[in-house]
């Protein structure tokens, strides 16, 4: 009994690095890819230039909007595809 | 890579469109005019619709018993179909169509995408042949562009980017990546074996940045869509302006 209270904790720390670990590489991998800035020798044209505000509420959940389907994160840039374009060039 | 604010920010958005928008009439408008200083902070993102089965039924209008017509997914170029969302009506979705005529629209049964969102766009300035890349408000990449001649022009108007090609040759007239836009050259039906479809590519003549000289096609430094390929989602909005 002892044994096994001690697996299913153990089994709960494995499982916690686990996730430590996926949630580190995420954050990793938007650290050192990040989005350029324009370049210096391109001096941005004259748009709007504001930069963000904090973000507002999350989108509620009770709302009466009709909810058709669900949210997800784009997530990264797509995979590019192997091939020749056929484009108007 | 693609930030995870943009998500949060997006599905803040969402929110905000549901608080302004004409709840009354169950429609709301699902992106703003782009290059408008409202478009700065808090503006709302772009909504983006992802085929989720290997089809999706265009309508007329919501409801409708007859579809008009069916795209498939993935697309022609193996690409998984996206298609942005202008307007939301109840369970359903009015969508810029990656046919002809440019800026045809048409309607889908929101049941039948995934619904993604980004707060990246791309503007391209005909006259000042110059391309710039927003996320919200903010400029993050600008550069020179080339661009349709006069005979084979480049015509404005609202387009995204529908697939994300690897050039075989790099060094190619086509550069090492292509995205190829919804829009299409309103001159050219057919061009190689292609329905005459517009693209964002880089190019080999670099030096003709700055000219009115492709066929339709909008060109960009290797280096600006070497970024892009590795910066901007499907289905990302792409205006262009005279």
């Amino acid at each position: 009994m002892q044994m096994r209270i001690r697996n299913i904790v153990l089994s709960g720390v494995a499982a916690a690095a686990v996730v430590g670990g996926v949630a580190g590489t995420a954050l990793a991998d938007q650290s050192h890819d990040p989005k350029p800035t324009a370049r210096p020798s391109e001096p941005a044209p004259a748009e709007p230039t504001a930069t963000k505000s904090a973000a507002p509420a999350p989108r509620p959940t009770t709302s009466a909007e009709p909810r058709p389907t669900s949210w997800k994160s784009p997530g990264p840039a797509p995979s590019p595809i192997h091939r020749q374009p056929d484009y108007t060039g | 890579m693609f930030p995870i604010k943009t998500t949060a920010v997006a599905l803040a958005a969402g929110a905000a469109l549901t608080g302004c928008g004409p709840a009354a009439s169950g429609t709301t408008e699902a992106t703003s005019t782009p290059s408008t200083p409202s478009r700065a902070a808090g503006a709302p993102a772009a909504e983006i619709a992802r085929v989720r089965g290997d089809r999706v039924g265009v309508y007329a209008e919501p409801g409708a018993a007859h579809r008009q017509k069916t795209l498939t997914s993935p697309n022609a170029y193996g690409a998984p179909r996206v298609l942005l969302v202008t307007q939301r009506s109840g369970g359903w979705l009015r969508v810029l169509l990656p046919t002809r005529p440019n800026g045809a629209q048409g309607w889908v049964r929101a049941s039948e995408v995934t619904l993604t969102s980004t707060t990246d766009r791309v503007v391209i300035r005909l006259g000042a042949l110059r391309f710039a890349v927003y996320d919200g408000g903010r400029v993050v990449r600008s550069g020179r562009i080339a661009v349709g001649t006069g005979d084979n022009p480049t015509p404005p108007g609202r387009y995204y980017l529908t697939e994300l090609l690897r050039s075989p040759d790099p060094h190619g007239d086509y550069g090492p990546y292509a995205y190829g836009l919804s829009g299409h050259s309103p001159t050219l039906k057919r061009f190689g074996t292609g329905p005459g479809q517009l693209a964002v590519h880089g190019t080999n003549r670099p030096a003709l940045l700055g000219h009115r000289v492709s066929h339709g096609c909008i060109r960009v430094r290797n280096s600006d869509i070497t970024w892009m390929a590795r910066s901007l989602a499907l289905g990302t909005p792409v205006t262009v302006q005279k």
